[in-house]
């Protein structure tokens, strides 16, 4: 099997159905979350509260969990435990309010795969839950394709039509952030906040974000792979497939 | 405002003053007193003297001894019959005395007596001290019993006061050791004296009452941020569906544009208040050994990128490396907020330089208002411009930061630069 045939297998694996559950007491949020992330492929699943998700878990099995700590009828570690307990394989991604817990939910990182304080924006929410998965079902994958990209997720290195791209640190970051989102209207707020974390909301980094993406589109359209990124009046960015 | 005197030293002066009035008032009484004992005294005397001549002399005296008489006895004189004499009476008249070689006052009492059936009047006298005398005598005797007595009324004032007051001087100096902050109430000592007792009391009821409501409010802040957190993500995940929908127009982008700016602004300041409850809830003990160099050039990495795009020029300088011992969150917050500090507040154009000596962290930037109010900066939304970038709330969350940790923050304004300083 040569390299080609390969990637394209993968390919076909990514296209695969996920199941999601996502255990959240506030509907609004869950059902803006499923609404989110069933543009993608994958297939979501709700939990209002402990009992439902207990009983879910035990019935089924899913790819991810998002779990929200705080829900009415009891404490959401304790479903983290469960699944511990039960040798679940799914990825969970704790989303929940920042307290006082925070160191604590921290050093639970072992047993949560990752960790999305409250507020948090939909394409990172995406964005991690696409990590994880591709971690958890394809860790011998380190190729990510898109249109004519491809990148390597080891080397950190980025190839247009098998040419070279050389991209910062931060270029590279948001390629990958905007794939993560593909054809998925990103806001400047949601790249900002991905790209420099606390910091963002810290200071105005519109202008930041702006020349990122301004820089970041010419690497690429140099390399050939033009009108990749759509930008919608200069507050959302859409990478088209 | 009049000098401020201590409570003991202020009772002390008035007590002396007093003491002092009353002592001179009544020296004029004390001399008249005396005065008129002293003269009672004399007249007893000279007709005690007189009766006793009479009754002892008289009746074996015969007229030829008069003149031997009054040669030896000065004070004593048979004088010859006249009426001009006051008889029985005590009386005061100035004579010339040999010894004082000038006038003075003498008690003369006058008698009539018979020698060998003639009248006679019998002079019994006596010198007078002189009032001059007399008053210096008991002006030094009184003097000395004035200061004794003063001497020793201060002492016992002094030492009565001091231990009458002293729980008041305890519960005083407990009270003004007493933080909010801290939290740990007075233990004041016990006294049985009626007035100490109810203040300590109510000062216990106040303190108490104190620490309660601080208690609430740190909680209360602290509940109301974690509330609004899904809120806030329900407002924000709203936007980024409304941002899906497709054919959207400008005017529209635009107002779901200025949304996520306010969803933005609502999660920084959300996320200070909780920050700053969280300080003031002594929330944050997990501390450990950092390397100080290696956050900042971590941190650095975004806000250099950040301060690059409005134009401003960052220099770094490392001198040594400096280990602290540290909350990590708490330790990359206080560098973020004072280097974002000085990229929101500096002119376009401008530079921050940024550097490490010893065992000191600077920050220094260019900025457009003069120097900033010491006493204010470091106040809970007290904003020195009307920029709206800022929340107020940054640079107290420093100075908790450091309170927390023990460091040593300082605010100066030189060579047109605002300098921020951690001491470690």
């Amino acid at each position: 099997m040569d390299t080609n045939s390969l990637v394209e297998a993968q390919t076909d694996k990514q296209r695969m159905i996920m199941k999601i559950l996502i255990i959240e007491d506030e509907h609004e949020l869950s059902s803006n979350i499923v609404t989110y992330l069933s543009y993608d492929n994958y297939l979501c699943e709700q939990a209002f509260n402990f009992q439902d998700a207990m009983e879910k878990i035990s019935l089924y099995s899913y790819d991810c969990i998002l779990l929200d700590l705080n829900l009415p009828g009891g404490d959401g570690l304790r479903i983290l435990d469960e699944i511990k307990m039960r040798k679940i394989e799914s990825g969970i991604i704790i989303i929940s309010a920042r307290s006082a817990l925070d160191d604590k939910i921290k050093g639970l990182k072992t047993g949560a795969d990752d960790y999305l304080p409250k507020p948090f924006s939909l394409p990172e929410l995406s964005v991690r839950i696409y990590a994880l998965m591709r971690r958890q079902q394809f860790s011998h994958s380190n190729i990510l394709k898109s249109n004519n990209i491809e990148v390597d997720m080891l080397a950190k290195t980025v190839k247009v039509n098998n040419h070279s791209v050389v991209l910062t640190k931060t270029e590279y970051d948001l390629l990958l952030f905007l794939i993560g989102n593909k054809n998925k209207v990103v806001s400047k707020n949601a790249i900002a906040e991905h790209l420099s974390g606390d910091m963002a909301d810290m200071l105005d980094s519109h202008n930041f974000v702006y020349a990122h993406i301004k820089n970041l589109k010419s690497k690429i359209k140099e390399a050939g792979c033009a009108n990749c990124i759509r930008t919608i009046y200069g507050t959302g960015y859409q990478w088209i497939e | 405002m009049d000098r401020m005197r201590s409570l003991l030293n202020k009772s002390r002066v008035q007590f002396l003053s007093y003491t002092v009035i009353i002592i001179l008032c009544s020296s004029p009484l004390f001399f008249f007193i005396m005065k008129y004992c002293y003269t009672e005294d004399l007249d007893e005397l000279i007709e005690y003297r007189a009766d006793y001549f009479i009754k002892k002399q008289l009746p074996s005296f015969s007229s030829t001894k008069i003149n031997e008489w009054n040669l030896y006895n000065e004070d004593m004189q048979i004088l010859p019959f006249a009426t001009s004499y006051p008889l029985n009476n005590v009386v005061q008249k100035p004579f010339y005395n040999y010894a004082e070689d000038h006038e003075v006052n003498y008690r003369i009492y006058y008698t009539q007596i018979e020698i060998g059936n003639k009248p006679y009047v019998l002079m019994s006298r006596i010198a007078m001290i002189e009032t001059i005398h007399l008053i210096k005598t008991l002006a030094f005797q009184y003097g000395v019993l004035a200061l004794i007595l003063t001497i020793a009324l201060l002492i016992i004032q002094r030492v009565i006061s001091k231990k009458l007051w002293n729980p008041f001087y305890d519960s005083l100096n407990k009270i003004e050791g007493f933080n909010l902050e801290q939290g740990i109430p007075p233990q004041f000592v016990e006294t049985d004296t009626l007035e100490f007792a109810r203040l300590n009391e109510n000062l216990n009821r106040l303190i108490e009452s104190d620490l309660n409501a601080y208690a609430q409010q740190k909680e209360f802040v602290e509940n109301a941020s974690h509330e609004l957190q899904t809120p806030l993500a329900v407002f924000q995940s709203q936007l980024d569906l409304l941002l899906q929908k497709p054919n959207l127009t400008k005017t529209q982008v635009d107002i779901i544009q200025s949304l996520y700016s306010v969803s933005s602004r609502l999660t920084r300041l959300n996320k200070n208040l909780l920050l700053l409850a969280r300080l003031d809830n002594s929330q944050f003990k997990e501390k450990q050994e950092i390397d100080f160099t290696e956050i900042l050039n971590t941190q650095l990495f975004y806000l250099k990128n950040l301060a690059e795009n409005d134009g401003i020029n960052v220099s770094v300088k490392i001198n040594n490396s400096i280990t602290v011992v540290a909350n990590k969150t708490l330790l990359e917050s206080l560098i973020n907020n004072l280097i974002a500090n000085a990229i929101r507040h500096n002119i376009s154009h401008g530079y921050i330089s940024i550097s490490v000596t010893n065992n000191a962290f600077m920050v220094s930037n260019t900025g457009e208002s003069e120097t900033l109010d010491k006493e204010k900066i470091f106040r809970r939304f007290s904003r020195t411009s009307e920029k709206k970038k800022g929340n107020g709330l940054g640079l107290s969350i420093v100075h908790q930061i450091c309170k927390l940790h023990g460091w040593k923050i300082e605010y100066t304004y030189q060579d047109h630069q605002h300098v921020f300083i951690v001491n470690f």
